[in-house]
C-alpha cells in the first residue's frame, strides 16, 4: 500500500469512529439512532444520528483495508509451515 | 396424538451424532474420499493472500457455518411448519444425512483435490469442458437469486426489527478490530476473543435498548444499504473481514444453537402444542394449494439441503483448508449443525408457541403462529421457547421473551450478512471463471471484464434488482422475497442434485468407488433430481401465474433457463458415467 493510500486509510477510520462515537451517544441520549415521524414511531425520519451511524459504518469497513493492504505474516508464516511460498 | 419437546431433541441428537460417525467418518472419509493428512492442500500450495489462504479449523468452521446458514434453514422451515411439525421434520432430517451432508462434504474434497476450483471446474474433470460452461451459467444465476432473496429477507429484517440493524453496525467495527488485534498486533487468542465476546454482549444489550431507524421507506434504503455492504465486502481479502468475522459470528451462531438445544431441554416436559400434520397442500405460495410434494424442496432449502452450499465448500472454504483431515468438521458437520439450527431452533420452538395462551394474551397473534409473517413467525417462537425455559430458571416470562425474540432477530441476521458477501464474492468468482478462456486470448478485455470489482458489482446489481420491487398479493403489499423465494429455494435445490450428481461421478470415476457405497451416494442425488424438476415444473405451470409480471420475468425466467441447463447438464452426466476415460 502507498502512504497516500495509508493516510486515507487512518483519515476514513479517524471520521468512521468519530460518527460511530456521535450515532451511539445520540442513541443513548434519545432511546434511538434515526427520528420518530410520530408519537407512537410507527413512521421515522433520517436525522444526523441514523447518518451518521450508515456513514461511519462504511467509512470502518474500508478504512483498514488501506492501511492494512498486505497479508499479515502471521498467515504467510502459515503458508510456509505448509510448505508452500508466500 | 400428544408430543413432547424431548422426544424431537433426542431424536435428532443420536441421529446426528450416529450419522457423524458412521457414514461421515467410517464411509465418506475412510472409504470414500481416503483423506490423508500428508497430502498438501491449495491454501498452503496456491497461497495468494487474498481467497487462498490457510485457517484455523474451527475458525474455518465457523465460516463455512455461517455461509451456509443464511436466511434458509430458518425461514424455509417457517413457511413449511404450515403442513404440522412432523414431515417438515422427516425431510430435514432425512435431507440432511443422504443427501445434504454428503453433498457438502464431497464437493469441499473434490475442490480440494483439484487444488481449491469450483464444483463447476470438478464437473469439467469428469464430464467435460461443456459442463463447466453451463454449470457456471447455472451457479451464476442461482447465486443471483441468493443475493436477491437474502437481501430482501434482511432489509424485511432490519425494517421490522430494527434493533437487530444496531447490533449489526457494532458488530463488523468489532469484528475488524479483532483481525488487527489477532493477526497485526499478536494479541493471543484467546484473549482477544474474550475481550471481543465481552464486547458483543455490551452491544448486544446496547441494540436491544437502542434500535437503528432509517426515515421514509426503511426497506428500500436497508437494500441499498445492503448492496452496497455486500459488494465491497466481496471484494475485501478474506482475512481482513470474513476470517474474523465469521470466527466471532460462530460464538454468536453457537450460542443461538446452544439456548435452542438448552433450552428444549428445560421445557423437555411441555407439550408441543401445534399439530404433526395439518393437511397435504395447505395454501402456501400465491395462496395456492401447495402439496408437501413436488414442493417440499421448494420449501426447505438450506435446512435439509443446499446447491449453494458446494459452491461455498469448493469457492471459499476449499480455498481456506489447511488440512485434509479438517474436512469432515467443515463439510459434513457444518451441514448437520445447519440441520439441528432447523429442527431445534425453528420446528421444535414453533411448534411449542403455536398456539400459546400467553402469546395470545399478549396479542402477538389471534389464534395460531401461522396468522404471523414468516420471520416472525421464527423470531416469536425461539423467544417463546427460550423464554419458557429461563423463566423456569426465574426469569420474568415477558421480559426474556422480549429479549429473546431481538436475539432471534440477531442471529438470523448474522447468518444472513454473512451469506450476503459470501454469495456476491462466489458469484464474482463464477463470472471470472466463466471468462477464463479469454485470459490468453484478450488479455486486455480479460482484465476488464474479469476485474473483481465489476464482477462483484454486477451480482450485486441483478439481485438488488429483483429484490427492489415490492409484490401485491391481494391487497397486501409484501416484500419481493415471498415471491422469490420458491425460485430461489427449486433452483437452489436443483443445484444441489447437480452438484451430489458431479461429486457422485468424481468419486465413481476418480476415486474408484463401486459397489453398495456407489449407490448410497446416487440414489438419493438421482431421487433429488426427480423430485425438484417436477417440482419446478409445478411452480412454473401453478404458481408463476399468480405471481406478478416483473418476479415473472425476473425469478420465472431464471427457472425457465436453468431448467433447460440442467437437462443439458444430466445429459453430459450419463456420457460421463457411460465414457470410459477419466
Amino acid at each position: 500500500m502507498s502512504q497516500a493510500a495509508k493516510a486515507l486509510g487512518y483519515t476514513l477510520v479517524i471520521i468512521g469512529i468519530v460518527l460511530l462515537i456521535y450515532a451511539f451517544t445520540i442513541g443513548a441520549l434519545h432511546g434511538h439512532m434515526g427520528a420518530c415521524a410520530n408519537a407512537k414511531c410507527t413512521a421515522r425520519e433520517w436525522d444526523a444520528s441514523a447518518y451518521s451511524a450508515i456513514i461511519g459504518w462504511f467509512l470502518i469497513l474500508i478504512g483498514p483495508a488501506l492501511i492494512f493492504g498486505e497479508a499479515p505474516e502471521i498467515v504467510k508464516e502459515k503458508v510456509r509451515e505448509g510448505g508452500g511460498e508466500a | 396424538m400428544e408430543s413432547y419437546s424431548i422426544e424431537i431433541l433426542l431424536t435428532v441428537l443420536v441421529i446426528y451424532g450416529l450419522a457423524y460417525v458412521f457414514y461421515g467418518k467410517k464411509i465418506l472419509e475412510e472409504k470414500v474420499v481416503r483423506a490423508s493428512p500428508d497430502n498438501i492442500t491449495p491454501a498452503i500450495a496456491k497461497y495468494d493472500g487474498v481467497d487462498y489462504v490457510p485457517a484455523n479449523k474451527y475458525v474455518l468452521y465457523g465460516h463455512h457455518f455461517a455461509s451456509i446458514a443464511g436466511a434458509g434453514p430458518i425461514v424455509g422451515p417457517a413457511i413449511a411448519m404450515a403442513y404440522g411439525w412432523l414431515l417438515p421434520l422427516l425431510w430435514v432430517l432425512f435431507g440432511n444425512i443422504f443427501i445434504g451432508a454428503v453433498h457438502d462434504y464431497l464437493s469441499l474434497m473434490s475442490s480440494v483435490r483439484y487444488g481449491g476450483v469450483s464444483v463447476m471446474s470438478v464437473s469439467e474433470n469428469v464430464m467435460g469442458r461443456k459442463a463447466r460452461f453451463i454449470f457456471l451459467a447455472y451457479v451464476y444465476f442461482a447465486l443471483v437469486l441468493v443475493v436477491a432473496a437474502f437481501e430482501s429477507v434482511a432489509a424485511k429484517l432490519y425494517t421490522i426489527i430494527p434493533g437487530a440493524a444496531t447490533l449489526a453496525v457494532i458488530f463488523m467495527p468489532l469484528a475488524l478490530l479483532f483481525g488487527i488485534m489477532v493477526y497485526r498486533m499478536g494479541i493471543d487468542l484467546t484473549k482477544a476473543t474474550v475481550l471481543m465476546l465481552i464486547l458483543i454482549a455490551l452491544g448486544f444489550y446496547y441494540a436491544y435498548k437502542i434500535p437503528l431507524y432509517l426515515g421514509g421507506d426503511s426497506y428500500h434504503w436497508w437494500l441499498i444499504i445492503l448492496a452496497t455492504y455486500a459488494f465491497i465486502a466481496a471484494s475485501l481479502p478474506v482475512w481482513y473481514l470474513l476470517q474474523p468475522r465469521d470466527y466471532l459470528n460462530a460464538y454468536i451462531l453457537w450460542t443461538f444453537v446452544f439456548i435452542a438445544i438448552f433450552g428444549s431441554l428445560l421445557v423437555a416436559d411441555m407439550k408441543l402444542s401445534g399439530p404433526a400434520y395439518t393437511t397435504w397442500a395447505p395454501p402456501i405460495f400465491a395462496k395456492q394449494p401447495t402439496p408437501f410434494f413436488p414442493a417440499i424442496p421448494l420449501i426447505i432449502a438450506c435446512g435439509s439441503l443446499s446447491g449453494f452450499h458446494s459452491v461455498v465448500a469448493s469457492g471459499t472454504s476449499s480455498k481456506q483448508l489447511a488440512n485434509e483431515m479438517e474436512g469432515l468438521l467443515v463439510g459434513y458437520g457444518g451441514m448437520l449443525t445447519e440441520g439441528a439450527v432447523s429442527s431445534l431452533a425453528v420446528i421444535l420452538p414453533v411448534s411449542l408457541a403455536w398456539s400459546a395462551p400467553e402469546l395470545i394474551n399478549m396479542g402477538v397473534f389471534k389464534h395460531s403462529i401461522l396468522e404471523l409473517d414468516k420471520v416472525h413467525r421464527f423470531t416469536i417462537g425461539y423467544g417463546y421457547m427460550a423464554a419458557k425455559a429461563f423463566s423456569r430458571l426465574g426469569a420474568s416470562f415477558p421480559d426474556a421473551f422480549h429479549v429473546m425474540v431481538v436475539f432471534a432477530a440477531v442471529s438470523l441476521a448474522t447468518f444472513i450478512m454473512t451469506t450476503l458477501d459470501t454469495a456476491t464474492r462466489l458469484g464474482r468468482f463464477a463470472w471470472q471463471e466463466f471468462f477464463d478462456p479469454l485470459r490468453d486470448s484478450s488479455p486486455g478485455l480479460y482484465k476488464l471484464i474479469a476485474n473483481r470489482w465489476v464482477a462483484a458489482f454486477l451480482v450485486v446489481f441483478f439481485g438488488t434488482a429483483m429484490a427492489y420491487p415490492n409484490v401485491k398479493i391481494g391487497t397486501k403489499e409484501v416484500a419481493a422475497y415471498v415471491v422469490i423465494w420458491p425460485a430461489f429455494a427449486g433452483t437452489n435445490q436443483l443445484l444441489a442434485a447437480l452438484a451430489l450428481l458431479t461429486v457422485a461421478l468424481w468419486a465413481y470415476k476418480v476415486q474408484k468407488v463401486r459397489g453398495a457405497i456407489n449407490w448410497l451416494i446416487q440414489i438419493p442425488a438421482w431421487f433429488l433430481w426427480i423430485l425438484v424438476t417436477v417440482g419446478m415444473g409445478w411452480w412454473l405451470v401453478y404458481i408463476a401465474p399468480h405471481i406478478p409480471h416483473v418476479q415473472q420475468i425476473g425469478a420465472g425466467s431464471i427457472v425457465v433457463i436453468n431448467l433447460i441447463l440442467d437437462f443439458l447438464l444430466i445429459i453430459l452426466f450419463v456420457r460421463g458415467l457411460f465414457s470410459k476415460s477419466e
